[in-house]
């Protein structure tokens, strides 16, 4: 599914570079589950953000499908986003202008389908998360978990094959951390979806497949 | 999609009260300042009075002599003995008139005294221009010819002299000349110059024939044609006439007569850019009104482009998010041109009730005589293009800068 060939990530400031990540080779197969583990600042969101077409690494490549990307450009980069990856953010990142449904839809705004056909989709997804009584409401009506089960049905609304977590459960207490791994064990479970969740927390990695752990930018077998 | 960007904008105009306020005023102000002049330049070039059919004219109102030996040349309206030699036998217009400036004279009635425009005309003057008779009639050609002292006055003439009663029959005075009234015409806005005046009467009632071959000042002409697009033929004969038969009564001292017989909008650029030749000008007028627009246009918009630099900059993480999510980056750029453009409309209907508010008063204030302000379709025609051009010139420079916000820097909600 993603196939992380020797990446390295730099940050040229004016007098210093700094090294994020360096030699990381990584395959993760279709419909896996892994975690990604380290303590802050080791590059875990850089990774995740590389993974997610979001940064360009500064050598190495990747491959979604088996289709080497580091020769597309911003608008095909943002087609392929669009169209096979899925984002959830620790910090939620709903746009609080938009209602729950229009929030959900977002994505799916950059794809050529009816306005009916989005509504759709977006119920579907937020029914998923067990949202769906909460269609009208604005985000900053929402408990940090509901908010949270939001994001996932933005980033599942558009059926990704790989859906990255960034810290999903990083601003929720446990029980509600607990409701969004359960809502994302069965997104791997009941739709076969790769997730790919960037962690703290050593219990919620042991519930995935495969636990992937980064030190000084660097991958620790 | 755009439903979703109008309620995204919506929405953010309703989240930050005081920028949205300072830009709406911005937005009204320059729009509102906008549309006051597209609209009496509209009314001006579109009047709805008596020169309404003005796509059939063309108008002589300038003339330039040279003297012979090319030191010297005077440039003012023509005279009538210069219209009658080299205007009067042109071939193609259908109707031709020559009318004098409207000039201002006094009357006194009760011992108070009452000033008035009056304007010479002949018979054609009636046919080509379109007036608006409450009572009465106009002089015939046997009046004319004859002399004959009879006047048509407007509206206000007839509050003014009559107290508002019947005039017609009765006489008036002015400039110790006694006019019987015999028609009452509509009061006719002063922007309509060539119809303009409040007292009409034949030019054959001067006092002295004088003018009949004065070659400057004072007079101008009208050329009719029910076909506008015979005028440019129209207007090269003259040009002919001016270059190869120019006719004076002093040869010896005038050797070159240089004009053009104008459309409306030729003859405002030969005023305005002060042309003395065949041609008006009129293209150069036409680009320095829409450099003069835009200019008008471009300080409001760069303080519009801070205002929404701002605005977007606090919006950072939904550009983030926006873009991880398939977002392109001319897909934002529209996004927030759309937004801007919703802010400029709103504006702009403010502006146009600010500018129909401004413009009801001076109508109603009698600055300007016989101003009857009329929005129409062309009126919104041009605020939708300023509202259009200040959308994109405010809205598109923020939008370009925030969309290309490299998606990661976008989430943690700052500018690398």
């Amino acid at each position: 599914m993603l196939t992380l060939n020797s990446i390295a990530k730099t940050y040229q400031t004016d007098k210093i570079e700094t090294i994020a990540l360096k030699e990381i080779n990584l395959n993760i197969k279709k419909g896996e589950f892994i975690s990604i583990m380290g303590p802050s600042g080791c590059g875990k969101s850089t990774l995740l953000n590389i993974m997610g077409l979001l940064d360009a690494p500064s050598d190495g490549s990747v491959s979604i499908d088996g289709v080497e990307i580091s020769s597309y450009q911003d608008k095909g980069l943002a087609s392929i986003r669009n169209e096979k990856i899925g984002f959830i953010f620790q910090s939620f990142h709903l746009i609080q202008d938009l209602r729950v449904i229009d929030n959900v839809e977002l994505p799916l705004l950059y794809r050529k389908i009816s306005a009916k056909q989005r509504r759709h989709l977006a119920l579907q997804a937020l029914e998923k998360v067990g949202l769906k009584a909460r269609v009208d409401h604005f985000p900053s009506q929402l408990s940090g978990g509901q908010q949270q089960r939001v994001a996932i049905a933005r980033a599942i609304v558009g059926k990704p094959e790989l859906l990255l977590a960034d810290e999903p459960t990083g601003n929720l207490d446990s029980h509600m951390g607990n409701e969004i791994m359960q809502i994302l064990e069965s997104l791997h479970k009941d739709d076969n979806t790769t997730i790919v969740m960037v962690t703290h927390d050593d219990e919620l990695a042991k519930r995935t497949e495969r636990v992937v752990r980064v030190y000084d930018g660097q991958l620790i077998h | 999609m755009l439903k979703n960007y109008l309620l995204t904008a919506w929405k953010v105009l309703l989240r930050r009260k005081f920028f949205t306020f300072i830009s709406l005023f911005g937005i009204t102000i320059t729009l509102s300042v906008l549309l006051i002049l597209s609209t009496a330049l509209d009314n001006f070039l579109y009047p709805s009075g008596p020169e309404k059919n003005n796509h059939q004219l063309l108008f002589i109102e300038q003339l330039t002599i040279e003297s012979r030996d090319g030191q010297s040349n005077w440039s003012s309206e023509p005279g009538y003995g210069f219209l009658k030699d080299n205007v009067r036998d042109l071939k193609l217009p259908e109707k031709i008139t020559f009318f004098s400036q409207a000039t201002e004279g006094s009357s006194y009635i009760n011992g108070n005294k009452i000033d008035s425009h009056l304007r010479r005309t002949d018979t054609s003057y009636w046919e080509i221009l379109d007036f608006n008779f409450l009572n009465g009639r106009t002089f015939d050609q046997a009046e004319f010819d004859s002399g004959q002292m009879v006047a048509v006055i407007n509206k206000k003439t007839q509050k003014n002299y009559f107290s508002g009663e019947n005039p017609i029959g009765k006489n008036i005075i002015i400039n110790e000349q006694t006019f019987s009234v015999i028609g009452v015409v509509e009061d006719v806005f002063v922007g309509e110059t060539h119809a303009y005046a409040d007292i009409w009467v034949p030019y054959t009632t001067f006092a002295s024939t004088q003018f009949e071959t004065e070659l400057m000042g004072g007079w101008s002409a009208l050329l009719y044609h029910s076909n506008p697009s015979i005028l440019p033929q129209i207007q090269q004969e003259y040009v002919n006439q001016l270059k190869n038969d120019f006719v004076t009564h002093d040869p010896e001292q005038f050797h070159k007569a240089i004009g053009g017989a104008d459309t409306k909008l030729e003859r405002i650029a030969r005023e305005m850019t002060n042309t003395e030749d065949y041609e008006s000008n009129a293209a150069s007028m036409i680009t320095m009104w829409i450099v003069l627009v835009l200019c008008f246009m471009l300080l409001p918009s760069i303080n519009l482009i801070n205002l929404n630099i701002s605005r977007i900059m606090e919006r950072s993480s939904e550009i983030g998010v926006r873009k991880a999510f398939g977002a392109k980056t001319g897909q934002l750029v529209i996004q927030f041109v759309v937004e801007n453009i919703l802010i400029t409309a709103i504006g702009g209907g403010l502006g146009l009730l600010v500018s129909w508010g401004v413009l009801s008063q001076i109508e109603a204030s009698g600055v300007l005589p016989g101003a009857d302000v009329n929005y129409n379709w062309r009126v919104f025609l041009y605020g939708f293009g300023f509202v259009f051009v200040f959308g994109l010139l405010s809205g598109t420079y923020p939008a370009l800068k925030m969309s290309r916000l490299h998606p990661v820097t976008a989430l943690k909600g700052g500018v690398r």
